[in-house]
């Protein structure tokens, strides 16, 4: 044992004073560097500047001029009727897409979920307005969404119902855009949930099969269950999804008619990019992520049950 | 070894961030000076690369110029580009920007005065350089203008035995172009009395400007102190509320297509200058232009102003930036830019030179460019009232209560004129 400690002892004293330990260590910082310098230029300093900026008074033009003014953008932010209708609007939008998109993607993915050639073309087709842009999806519906010569309204008349006013209608924009909005993005969660039903052992249905469980039962008692942490991970992303909506509304409504489909990223971006007041929106930003963040910590809780 | 890789990582990564952030040197080739220069991509563009290519030539060794042509879409792209550019201290040294802009831009200081630096300034139209100007110092000119005014389906108007005014005195008042609309109107052939377009960007304020000054109104006051009384005073009230009767009887339709007036689905139809050139490629259409109808309260007004030129703050060669501007703005330079985009040019003797101008139907946009033109309000506040004012209008030409809307827009841009100092 004495020459191995001596051994030791001089491999120190010239100069690799890194124990293996500390070695590996060092290398695993080393190759993390990069995502780490990124994270933190793109990410972490943002943020952390967005908190600063939101207590200045500060246009976007004149950056030498910007002066700490206190609490000001907070105390103008809760006096705001705008806000109150964003923060409203962008809660609606969340609460009624979350559940139907999930509901709808897991429909999907059972449906496709075959063992057939068919179920392989149906997941293409379903998947396939996910990886369509966004705004090009948004200028699409708003033909379709057309009061006088939209795909919907023709279809309605055909039907014996009278034309629609849609994207005109304080009362109906909002609605249409959750519509659109589940039929683009639902196809991205019957992915996750085509996964998990892959996972799911045979074993159980065959077992459901001879207890004579019917089409509901086994999927009530054997597939919901067995897809628990699936939809908590997509519940939680897509309710973090659906509070960044802004595309939609920018596209199709300008947040009208009325500010009813005026979400809290588009005022925002409004307050930011076309009055280039950098402090008012970083105030509006900061209240944003600490709303999304309680209510991710809620769902996480709620979902650990 | 291991410290080795530990420190040249660390040196490579410091050389990537100050890689990005050092730039270009200010010198090109030979010694001349490197100017750049911002614009939208857009019809004009292959015309102002014509220009730099040949005023590089003439300026070979001494100046080299190097024009950015920005996408600007419908909204405000282009406008968030320079936004990003001003935070970041990387304007060009020439700079394109929308007319209403100029007020805020130059309160924020991005672009600087250039009194003295135009050569025949008197030689430009008297709105182009009231639109230029802010508290009093010229800060920007630009090559065109433009106005709105009426366009009509001649076969139309005669089948419907409806006479278009031919001069500016005769022009339709509000009454007679109401009457128009609501009999060219025919709901069950699908064919609306008036198109015009719902844009939203800039287009509401700029189209239905003239209807609020026709009528005695006003966005703000003149010294631009206020707006409380003024975009909801009463004559403003009641220039939108006749607007909107318009939209609520269905003489126009809130989602028209792109060509409603081209392909014979509306009668009439309050646009732009730029759109007779568009009108071109529907040989079928029978069309004309008559004069944007006023007020019976006021005379005949058109609305104006057009992209502008200005010198950024952040430009170590103003003198360098003065010469292209000057070069970019001579009268041979003008018509070449104004008949690429077929607009009326904002230089008189370029303006004059160009025949197609003088006669029928194009003379009606002459003569409100050069007689009845009206520049938008020049304040740090624009970019607030325009947005608000068009959402407004928006929500009227839906249904919502014409003084309720406008009151709320008197309520947030006053809030933002006191925040920017002004009041």
């Amino acid at each position: 044992m004495e020459w191995l400690s001596g051994k030791i002892q001089q491999r120190r004293s010239i100069g690799l004073s890194l124990t293996y330990k500390q070695q590996k260590r060092w290398l695993g910082f080393l190759f993390s560097l990069p995502a780490l310098i990124l994270l933190f230029t793109f990410l972490i300093l943002p943020v952390g500047l967005a908190f600063v900026y939101s207590f200045m008074e500060y246009n976007m033009l004149n950056p030498d001029g910007k002066t700490f003014t206190g609490l000001n953008n907070y105390a103008r932010l809760f006096q705001d009727a705008v806000f109150f209708t964003a923060l409203k609007n962008t809660m609606y939008f969340s609460a009624v897409v979350v559940p139907l998109q999930c509901a709808v993607a897991l429909g999907l993915a059972i449906l496709v979920n075959k063992k057939v050639k068919t179920a392989v073309i149906g997941r293409v087709f379903f998947f396939s307005p996910v990886v369509t842009s966004m705004v090009v999806v948004a200028i699409l519906w708003t033909f379709l969404y057309n009061v006088d010569s939209g795909l919907i309204n023709s279809g309605l008349n055909f039907l014996g119902i009278p034309d629609q006013p849609f994207l005109l209608s304080e009362g109906q924009a909002m609605n249409s855009i959750i519509f659109m909005s589940v039929w683009q993005g639902a196809g991205f969660q019957m992915m996750i949930f085509l996964a998990g039903l892959k996972d799911v052992p045979e074993t159980l249905y065959e077992a459901a099969d001879i207890d004579g469980a019917n089409a509901f039962q086994k999927f009530w008692n054997v597939t919901l269950p067995s897809l628990k942490n699936v939809t908590g991970f997509v519940l939680m992303i897509t309710t973090i999804q659906a509070f960044r909506l802004f595309i939609q509304p920018y596209v199709m409504t300008n947040g009208g008619p009325s500010d009813s489909t005026k979400t809290l990223v588009f005022m925002l971006y409004e307050n930011g990019f076309q009055f280039r007041d950098v402090g008012y929106s970083s105030a509006i930003a900061v209240v944003f992520f600490l709303v999304v963040l309680t209510i991710s910590l809620i769902l996480k809780k709620v979902l650990k049950q | 070894m291991k410290k080795g890789y530990l420190s040249l990582l660390f040196v490579l990564f410091a050389g990537v961030l100050i890689g990005c952030s050092s730039g270009e040197e200010a010198s090109g080739e030979g010694g001349a000076v490197k100017l750049s220069l911002w614009h939208p991509e857009g019809d004009t563009s292959e015309a102002y690369k014509e220009i730099i290519e040949e005023f590089n030539k003439e300026y070979a060794g001494e100046i080299q110029a190097e024009a950015t042509f920005i996408p600007r879409g419908n909204k405000y792209a282009y406008e968030d580009k320079v936004s990003a550019g001003a935070t970041s201290s990387t304007l060009p040294d020439l700079l394109a920007l929308d007319g209403p802009n100029v007020a805020n831009y130059a309160d924020s200081g991005i672009i600087q005065p250039i009194d003295g630096l135009v050569e025949n300034q008197e030689d430009f139209v008297d709105s182009i350089i009231q639109q230029g100007t802010y508290n009093d110092q010229l800060y920007t000119v630009g090559p065109t203008e433009s106005t709105v005014a009426l366009f009509y389906n001649a076969d139309m108007l005669n089948e419907a035995g409806i006479q278009p005014p031919k001069a500016g005195e005769e022009a339709w008042t509000w009454d007679e172009f109401y009457n128009a609309a609501q009999q060219l109107t025919d709901k069950e052939k699908g064919i609306y009395g008036v198109n015009w377009t719902l844009d939203y960007g800039e287009w509401i304020i700029y189209f239905t400007g003239p209807t609020v000054w026709s009528n005695g109104g006003q966005f703000i006051a003149d010294d631009g102190s206020a707006v409380e009384g003024y975009v909801n005073g009463p004559e403003t009230v009641e220039a939108v509320e006749y607007l909107k009767k318009f939209t609520e009887e269905g003489l126009v339709n809130l989602q028209p297509t792109p060509t409603e007036f081209e392909d014979g689905n509306a009668a009439m139809m309050l646009m732009g200058s730029w759109e007779w050139a568009k009108l071109q490629d529907y040989p079928e259409t029978n069309w004309g232009i008559t004069y944007y109808p006023k007020s019976p309260n006021g005379d005949q007004v058109s609305p104006s102003g057009d992209w502008n030129w200005g010198i950024s703050t952040n430009t170590e060669h103003k003198e360098e930036a003065a010469t292209l501007l000057n070069y970019m703005m001579n009268e041979e330079n003008i018509v070449k830019i104004s008949q690429v985009e077929n607009k009326p040019a904002a230089r008189i003797s370029s303006f004059e030179s160009m025949e197609e101008w003088n006669e029928e139907p194009l003379n009606v946009l002459k003569d409100q460019v050069l007689n009845t033109a009206h520049p938008r309000p020049t304040t740090p506040s624009y970019p607030v009232l325009t947005t608000k004012y068009g959402q407004a209008v928006q929500n009227i030409f839906l249904g919502g209560d014409v003084q309720e809307e406008l009151d709320k827009v008197a309520d947030e841009v006053e809030k933002d004129l006191e925040r920017k100092g002004v009041k």
